[in-house]
């Protein structure tokens, strides 16, 4: 459960960030980024958040967050292809060892401020 | 004029609400702010300063993993006590509750921090800063983080230290590496424990290699029981091959 940590984050860091843009009213959205292979359940942190931007500037902030997926090379054929597991194979050959590149990402992209 | 009873009243000059409903704010004005910042970057931040501290005083820190009862702690006190007054050492001990682990460090004689994460699940790197500061530590000794026994979370946090160390035993399934691949993934090197029970037990040791080294193929192996001592030597050689 560590989505909670997490949802704590990402709550305390849009609110250090909002305190340098002047008279906030409050925070209207938040876009966050997270990759298939980042070991975040989405739903999880989704039920989370609401409940660590209770009574922040957060409180009624729409979170979105945007899944991204991993991108897998076959070091034998070297098709590319949307990976969705760390034990990927080679969708095209069947080759295992595929090189994994993101789907690790987990961050705040940027967030609307209502401002008085 | 009021539509429903001839009143004469306008809507805008009385406002009706229920509480909890929706209200209205004052007026304001929208304006996006760019990010792009990691979430875990604070973290991520405070590991790196535990970092450039272990490494100005020469100290090796292990973060160990596992699944509960796979026998860290008790590779810790045997650990303990082979190489006490070889190389100096200290733990830190991570547990939701209790200070059962810390008691089993402190009776083989060295320093040890409990840290109680409550309902965490996991260490973080401010909880290590902040156990750090009630050590002693030496120059050029180790630094064993023994984390929450949980495979999933604390693959996450870095803690600043220069490896983790993830321990499977043989009574658990030889799958665990496919189950919780990213753990594996994380991890320089996999002890294997619980071998003396082998005879006893159908766990595939060739299999969980395989399974561990598809996800990380840099990924060492050391088997070992710390209860009769086989295998323990090798382990003790990859530690002192990591303080030089």
């Amino acid at each position: 459960m560590h989505e909670m940590s997490l949802a704590m984050s990402i709550v305390d860091l849009v609110m250090e960030q909002s305190t340098r843009e002047g008279e906030v009213d409050r925070v209207s959205e938040v876009e966050v980024e997270v990759g298939n292979l980042a070991g975040v359940l989405i739903d999880s942190l989704e039920f989370c958040l609401e409940a660590a931007a209770r009574s922040t500037l957060l409180e009624e902030a729409n979170f979105k967050i945007i899944p991204t997926m991993a991108q897998g090379e076959c070091p034998s054929c070297r098709a590319s292809f949307e990976v969705a597991s760390l034990y990927a194979v080679c969708c095209h050959c069947g080759a295992a060892g595929v090189t994994i590149s993101g789907g690790q990402e987990l961050k705040v992209r940027s967030f609307v401020i209502e401002e008085k | 004029m009021c539509d429903s009873c001839d009143c004469g009243s306008h809507g805008e000059s009385v406002i009706i609400s229920k509480p909890g409903a929706d209200h209205k704010h004052s007026p304001t004005h929208s304006r996006t702010v760019q990010l792009e910042i990691d979430v875990l970057a604070k973290n991520n931040e405070i590991a790196a300063r535990n970092r450039a501290f272990f490494a100005s005083k020469g100290i090796l820190a292990l973060n160990l993993v596992s699944s509960p009862g796979s026998g860290k702690t008790t590779i810790l006190e045997r650990t303990i006590g082979d190489l006490k007054g070889q190389i100096p050492l200290a733990v830190i001990e991570g547990d939701q509750q209790t200070l059962r682990d810390a008691e089993r460090i402190e009776a083989t004689g060295i320093e040890v921090v409990q840290v109680n994460t409550g309902t965490g699940c996991h260490l973080d790197g401010e909880m290590i800063h902040r156990a750090m500061h009630q050590l002693t530590l030496e120059q050029d000794s180790i630094l064993f983080i023994e984390n929450v026994g949980n495979l999933v979370c604390p693959a996450l946090f870095d803690l600043g230290e220069a490896a983790k160390v993830v321990t499977i035993s043989v009574t658990e399934g030889e799958d665990k590496p496919q189950k919780y691949p990213h753990m594996f993934r994380a991890a320089t090197l996999c002890l294997i424990n619980k071998i003396d029970l082998l005879p006893h037990l159908d766990f595939d040791v060739a299999a969980c290699r395989g399974f561990a080294r598809q996800v990380n193929p840099e990924l060492e192996f050391i088997e070992v029981s710390a209860t009769s001592g086989e295998g323990m030597g090798q382990w003790y050689d990859w530690l002192r091959t990591r303080c030089i």
